[in-house]
């Protein structure tokens, strides 16, 4: 079915065309871009599409916005210094047929550059349209709209990738150097997770990349945090748990989602009387995995610690957060029934006591749960070690992150929720 | 039990969890320039923090102005930082604002462009052009009350932030505009 779709901004109107099924037009056959008042209208397909998209982003993630002062009339147009600057913000993107750019004119003014090869013959078309400031946002604006468009060309998406660290104004050449050092310590912050062991590597989130590196912290190298070794029960199987979740979005939207959860769920009566720091692993949907509480938080606890903690995940909300998904999975395993405590101590393993193969087993079957029930039910029954460790290999791994959950006793109960960054601990 | 603590004080076990110092005064400065634009933003503001959820973040007036006084600059500098919560609130309200206040700012960039194309006497645009020389004095009496002294910037400097600030702000009312925003402010960290 052929279908249609415009995208309709003041200045710009971007019409595609295509054929899909059920109204999500998924293959795209022509697009056409007219502007206000240029003659030149822009079409052409998907490559060139793609083409613009990308370089009309990346164009506009590195506008300058300095030369922009004082009404234009002191201002000669597009002076020397102007253009030069003007060459470096040139984007250019090439694919194998088509080809866009951007580059500026004066501040206000921007050209387009559009070579579109048709794909039938060597013909080439090079058109080039100027936009103003106004234009050239609804140009993106119309990008915009087509990608987070759900109906069309679903398999587009917003992608915007950081753009380069800005030289700061008032020392414009020495943000070259900074920058090498910045890559360098990246490096050497890559290297320094290749020697540890994966439990290192799972505990420390990528932290979101708004926060400022920081060497002393990041160049940690000892090989076990003290907070988790104190454990004795250390999951061995935790490279099977996959990889961190870095999606600085997703990470704020789990945090909310996980504090909600929390907050939801607390309403015991507050027994402590000082704060309570859990480290908490969570997937993806927010789900608590495990959790565990901090060296700090145990320290306080002393002496017996250990029934504390017990007496106290009584209270507090985590362990019924983390039970309440897998009650529903363990009815159809007969053999998690066996091991009510254990239902889902895995990558954290709050129970000191327990056996190790146990957790391991359980880690694996718990990340493949949802696999194994949805691929073959009825192998559960046959137990979970064997069933699990055989489809453990070819299952996908499950993203996980981990928080601090702090509660505190003040005020009637607080709870803070943060992101889990590594320290040491004092 | 809420979190009322954007601002809380850190456990001994973490780093605040805080963003770059340039992002406090980027969302400050693009707040300002709302103001400038529409005299009684703050409110709208405010009543915005309900529809976009972030009500934890900002309770209240006194929320907002403690976030918007994590920027160094400020007279009232508190000694916080803003966190990374905080920041992402900040980002909401100024991309929901630039999209409500869309229109006005096309029509004070297009003049803005207009007047450096020198077309406005041709065009007969005046009009137009004594809304942005309002804006951007309106922008210059707002920075300079609200900043230390002394400021940073010196008197044009100031006017042409606030120029560049409606460009800024005319990228951020687009539909993807908060995830533009936010992009652009991890940029230039």
């Amino acid at each position: 079915m052929a279908l249609q779709r415009i995208y309709s901004l003041p200045s710009c109107t971007l019409v595609v065309e295509g054929i899909g099924s059920e109204q999500i037009l998924s293959i795209l056959t022509n697009f056409e871009c007219r502007f206000l008042d240029a003659q030149e209208s822009i079409s052409g397909g998907r490559n060139l599409l793609l083409a613009m998209s990308e370089a009309v982003n990346s164009y506009v993630q590195n506008l300058k916005l300095d030369s922009i002062n004082q009404n234009g009339v002191s201002q000669p147009e597009g002076n020397l210094q102007n253009q030069s600057s003007s060459q470096t913000k040139t984007t250019q993107t090439q694919s194998i047929q088509s080809k866009a750019y951007l580059e500026s004119v004066t501040p206000f003014e921007h050209l387009l550059h559009v070579q579109a090869i048709a794909e039938d013959s060597d013909r080439t078309d090079l058109i080039s349209v100027r936009l103003s400031m106004v234009q050239l946002f609804d140009l993106i604006e119309s990008f915009d709209q087509l990608s987070l468009d759900s109906q069309t060309l679903p398999d587009l998406s917003l992608e915007l990738k950081p753009g380069q660290f800005k030289p700061q104004k008032a020392a414009p050449f020495q943000s070259a150097p900074i920058l090498v050092g910045a890559a360098s310590l990246a490096i050497a912050v890559g290297a320094a997770f290749v020697f540890v062991p994966p439990l290192m590597k799972q505990s420390e989130p990528l932290p979101n990349p708004d926060q400022p590196p920081n060497s002393r912290t990041f160049l940690q190298t000892k090989p076990k945090p003290p907070s988790l070794s104190s454990e004795p029960n250390k999951p061995e199987s935790e490279a099977n748990i996959g990889s961190q979740i870095t999606d600085p979005e997703l990470l704020i939207e789990i945090e909310e989602k996980l504090r909600k959860n929390i907050d939801k769920a607390w309403r015991n009566k507050i027994s402590f009387k000082q704060d309570l720091t859990y480290i908490v692993e969570v997937d993806k949907e927010g789900e608590i995995l495990g959790f565990i509480p901090t060296a700090a938080t145990r320290a306080i606890l002393q002496p017996n610690a250990d029934q504390k903690l017990e007496k106290l995940e009584e209270e507090l909300p985590l362990k019924q957060l983390q039970q309440s998904k897998p009650v529903q999975l363990s009815s159809t395993k007969p053999s998690s029934d066996l091991l009510p405590n254990q239902t889902d101590s895995q990558t954290s393993s709050k129970l000191p006591s327990q056996p190790s193969e146990l957790s391991n087993s359980r880690t694996s079957s718990r990340a493949n749960n949802k696999a194994n029930i949805e691929t073959d039910p009825g192998r559960n029954t046959e137990g979970s070690t064997e069933g699990s460790l055989g489809v453990n290999q070819a299952s996908p791994k499950i993203e996980t992150t981990k928080f601090t959950a702090t509660f505190s006793p003040r005020g009637g109960g607080k709870l803070i929720v943060k992101p889990f960054i590594k320290t040491v601990d004092p | 039990m809420t979190e009322s603590a954007v601002l809380s004080k850190e456990s001994s076990e973490e780093i605040p969890h805080h963003v770059a110092v340039s992002m406090s005064i980027d969302l400050d400065n693009l707040l300002l320039a709302i103001e400038s634009i529409d005299l009684s933003a703050v409110e709208v503001m405010l009543s915005l923090v309900e529809q976009l959820d972030l009500e934890k973040v900002i309770p209240n007036r006194v929320a907002l102005w403690r976030l918007r006084s994590s920027n160094p600059l400020r007279k009232q500098f508190q000694k916080l930082v803003l966190d990374f919560q905080g920041a992402k609130g900040l980002t909401a309200i100024t991309a929901a604002m630039a999209k409500m206040l869309s229109t006005y700012i096309r029509l004070l960039v297009n003049t803005q462009q207009q007047s450096y194309e020198n077309k406005i006497e041709a065009f007969g645009l005046q009009q137009n052009l004594a809304l942005v020389d309002d804006y951007v004095e309106r922008f210059y009496n707002n920075y300079r009350s609200r900043m230390k002294a002394p400021l940073i910037l010196n008197p044009s400097e100031i006017r042409d932030l606030a120029r560049k600030l409606l460009i800024q702000l005319l990228f951020c009312s687009g539909s993807a505009g908060e995830e533009r925003l936010w992009n652009y402010l991890l940029s230039s960290g």
